[in-house]
């Protein structure tokens, strides 16, 4: 079975633009587009992978972090944070609220695919690396 | 006839007697000066009474006594006043002439008298002294001191008085005390005065240092602003350009349909000019983090020969301006040098960059690198080009901010001007300088230098006089292994600064040394030298484990670390060495270990 990816970025054309992306890869997707519905189809669809923009409507991906991570069923889904935001400052705060990987906009396609399969190839190790 | 003869006969004994009885008196008289009775003598005469002192030895001690400001006199042993200055006559206001001759205790009003009489008797055994009131010649009364003593003297005793008027000192007490309450209040007024001009000062001082902080606090607060907005339009910017950089990406790879040879040559001037737009943004945010002080620079150990030719193909790969032909000239025995192999791409880039912007066509760009002849301890990299040059004048303004060449062949890639300061900034913190040479013709070369690594240097802080004795050092070996194929440089480069990090929060900075990791090996090393015993050792490596297996993008990475720790035995160095000959010592005794060697 595929593994499922849930994309959650509030822009419909960088959605799209990873959607061809991930597709092409063999990855079923869940896109939601603000940090409610986020929250919620993560808790629905058991995503395996959530890339996560942190500027969203109705609250941030800070927000999203925290919840999922308060959740048993999701706290060991990985996240890849993808966001325009300068890296000095945000990425060390979304590596502490959960985040397992930050990546700048723009990143180079082959980077986000890279971090996806490492994150899904070592899933196994995680549990013990998390707390 | 016969009463006549009568008459003159009685008149000449009139005569007679009156004369015998003035003889008697003269005689008497004699007798009394002769004896030493006698000091002064009062005649009448048609201008008075005048009083005649007797010459003597004493004479000089009158006039002295003339002089005093205290009334004086002289008494014989029952009082009566022998001789009187007239500063006394003056302080009872009578003549002088009339104390002579009366008993000094009528100087004294009647009710002070028999007091006087006593304190007489009393002094007639040596010394007396008290405050009577003397009464003046127009029935007033003065006070004053009056100190007797005697005189004993053969065949007499006599008795000398000094008599200060109180009421006199009294005034001058006033006098004094109101020059002393004059300067008293003078020194108060000023005293306040002084403190009013202080406390104006001090009220100026604050109100100035109440500006200043409030100059810093806006200064903070506009840096801060300013900070801010960049980083907000530097998102904003991005966002959009991040789209297109996908989708663009997602052409060329063929995900939208095949692309002929023309869209694709398209698609790729596209990709340059959206990463080029990409650089513009980075550079505003590099821009304004130099002018804070907050540019990050982490130097590792590097083959600087390996950097510049990866940093040539990528810029052939990517640069529009395809006929310039790029030429290195690389010393092949360049040694190791300490810097931040990405800075130092980005640097190179930004020489290239400009070299091919100021460059006609057909025309050819030279990078160089050797040993820095004057200093060795440094490589000197230069970029060359045959373009339009830097103008004299201009040659020391090209590395400031936003200044914007004026010759610039293709107007519209001037860019932002700050490419050349933040070069300028990098290289300023990796510990080198960058400069135009401006006595080239026929084109412009801009060189920098870096420094070459040297573990003496590094490890000099930890080694001081007299420690090498007693400890032992430590080198543990960090080696950070991946267990797939990177999926890009940039992801290996952040793994391998977050191993940076998590190793720095394990050492101790005055006993401990990080030295940076060796890029170009094909392991990827951390080196640590320790001041500590193996027992120490210990703890450092197992500390280090933990922090290591928390790091969890290190585990989403693959990643993992292997530490090996090693003592360093140092048995010939000697204590009292000089300090540079036992760093030599030690970083010798390391380059062996580490087979630090140049290429």
């Amino acid at each position: 079975m595929p593994n499922k990816i849930l994309i959650v970025e509030d822009d419909p054309d960088m959605v799209r633009a990873m959607a061809v992306r991930l597709k092409r890869q063999g990855y079923d997707l869940l896109v939601a587009t603000d940090a409610i519905s986020a929250i919620g189809l993560a808790r629905r669809g058991k995503p395996d992978l959530i890339v996560l923009d942190l500027g969203l409507p109705g609250g941030d991906g800070f927000m999203v972090m925290k919840r999922l991570k308060s959740l048993p069923d999701l706290m060991l889904v990985p996240i890849i944070v993808v966001s325009a935001r300068d890296p000095r400052f945000s990425e060390p705060l979304a590596l502490q609220a959960g985040a397992d990987l930050f990546l700048q906009k723009p990143f180079e396609a082959a980077e986000l695919l890279g971090a996806i399969q490492n994150a899904l190839g070592s899933g196994g190790v995680r549990p013990q690396a998390r707390k | 006839m016969r009463s006549v003869k009568h008459q003159a006969e009685r008149d000449l004994h009139a005569r007679l007697d009156r004369a015998q009885a003035r003889l008697l008196d003269l005689e008497a008289a004699m007798t009394a000066i002769r004896g030493g009775e006698v000091d002064s003598i009062l005649v009448d005469g048609p201008l008075g009474s005048r009083i005649f002192t007797l010459q003597s030895p004493e004479e000089p001690y009158r006039i002295l006594l003339e002089r005093m400001n205290e009334g004086a006199a002289s008494l014989n042993a029952d009082g009566t006043i022998l001789f009187c200055n007239t500063r006394l006559a003056s302080i009872v206001g009578r003549p002088p002439e009339r104390l002579v001759g009366s008993p000094v205790t009528a100087l004294a009003i009647p009710a002070a008298r028999e007091r006087f009489q006593h304190l007489l008797l009393k002094s007639l055994e040596g010394e007396a002294r008290a405050e009577l009131q003397f009464e003046r010649n127009d029935g007033s009364f003065v006070l004053v001191l009056a100190s007797l003593s005697a005189v004993p003297a053969e065949p007499v005793c006599g008795l000398c008085l000094v008599a200060t008027e109180l009421s006199q000192r009294d005034n001058e007490v006033e006098q004094l005390e109101s020059l002393n309450a004059h300067l008293e209040k003078q020194v108060r007024d000023r005293t306040l005065g002084l403190q009013n001009a202080n406390e104006q000062l001090k009220q100026q001082f604050e109100k100035g240092e109440q500006t200043n902080r409030e100059l810093e606090h806006s200064r903070g607060e506009q840096i801060r602003l300013r900070d801010e907005f960049l980083s907000h339009v530097s998102h904003e910017l991005r966002s959009p350009l991040s789209v297109v950089h996908q989708f663009v990406s997602i052409l060329l790879d063929g995900l939208g349909g095949a692309v002929n040879a023309d869209q694709k040559e398209y698609l790729e001037i596209t990709i340059r000019n959206v990463n080029q737009l990409k650089d513009m943004i980075d550079d505003l945010l590099e821009a304004s983090r130099a002018d804070t002080c907050k540019l990050q620079v982490r130097p590792s150990v590097i083959r600087i020969g390996e950097v510049i030719q990866q940093t040539m193909r990528s810029f052939r790969a990517t640069s529009a301006t395809k006929v310039i032909s790029l030429e290195a000239e690389i010393a092949d025995d360049l040694p190791l040098v300490h810097a931040d192999p990405a800075r130092i791409c980005q640097v190179l880039t930004n020489l290239l960059d400009n070299a091919a912007k100021f460059s006609p066509s057909q025309s050819s760009i030279t990078v160089r690198a050797h040993v820095l002849e004057e200093d060795p301890a440094f490589v000197c990299v230069s970029v060359a080009d045959c373009g339009c040059g830097v103008a004299p004048e201009e040659s020391h303004h090209i590395f400031e901010r936003l200044y914007q060449a004026k010759n610039s062949l293709q107007a519209s890639r001037r860019g932002l001007g700050l490419g050349l300061y933040i070069c300028k900034e990098l290289i300023n913190q990796h510990g080198g300088r960058i400069w135009n040479d401006d006595k080239r013709k026929g084109g412009s070369t801009l060189s920098f230098t870096v420094p070459v690594f040297s573990i003496g240097r590094m490890i000099a802080p930890i080694i001081r006089q007299g420690t090498l004795v007693h400890s032992s050092f430590t080198l543990l070996t960090i080696e950070v292994l991946h267990s797939k194929p990177w999926p890009s440089d940039r992801l290996r480069e952040r793994a391998l600064s977050s191993v940076h990090d998590v190793l720095g929060r394990c050492i101790l900075p005055d006993l401990d040394v990080l030295l940076p990791c060796q890029q170009h090996s094909e392991l990827n090393l951390f080196w640590i030298v320790a001041c500590t015993d193996p027992k120490g050792a210990e703890v450092i490596v197992k500390r280090m484990r933990e922090q290591l297996s928390l790091c969890v993008d290190l585990q989403l990475a693959g990643i993992s670390c292997g530490v090996s720790s090693e003592t360093l035995h140092l048995d010939a160095i000697e204590n009292d060495w000089p300090l540079e000959k036992q760093v030599q010592a030690v970083a010798s005794c390391l380059e062996k270990l580490l087979k630090v060697e140049p290429v």
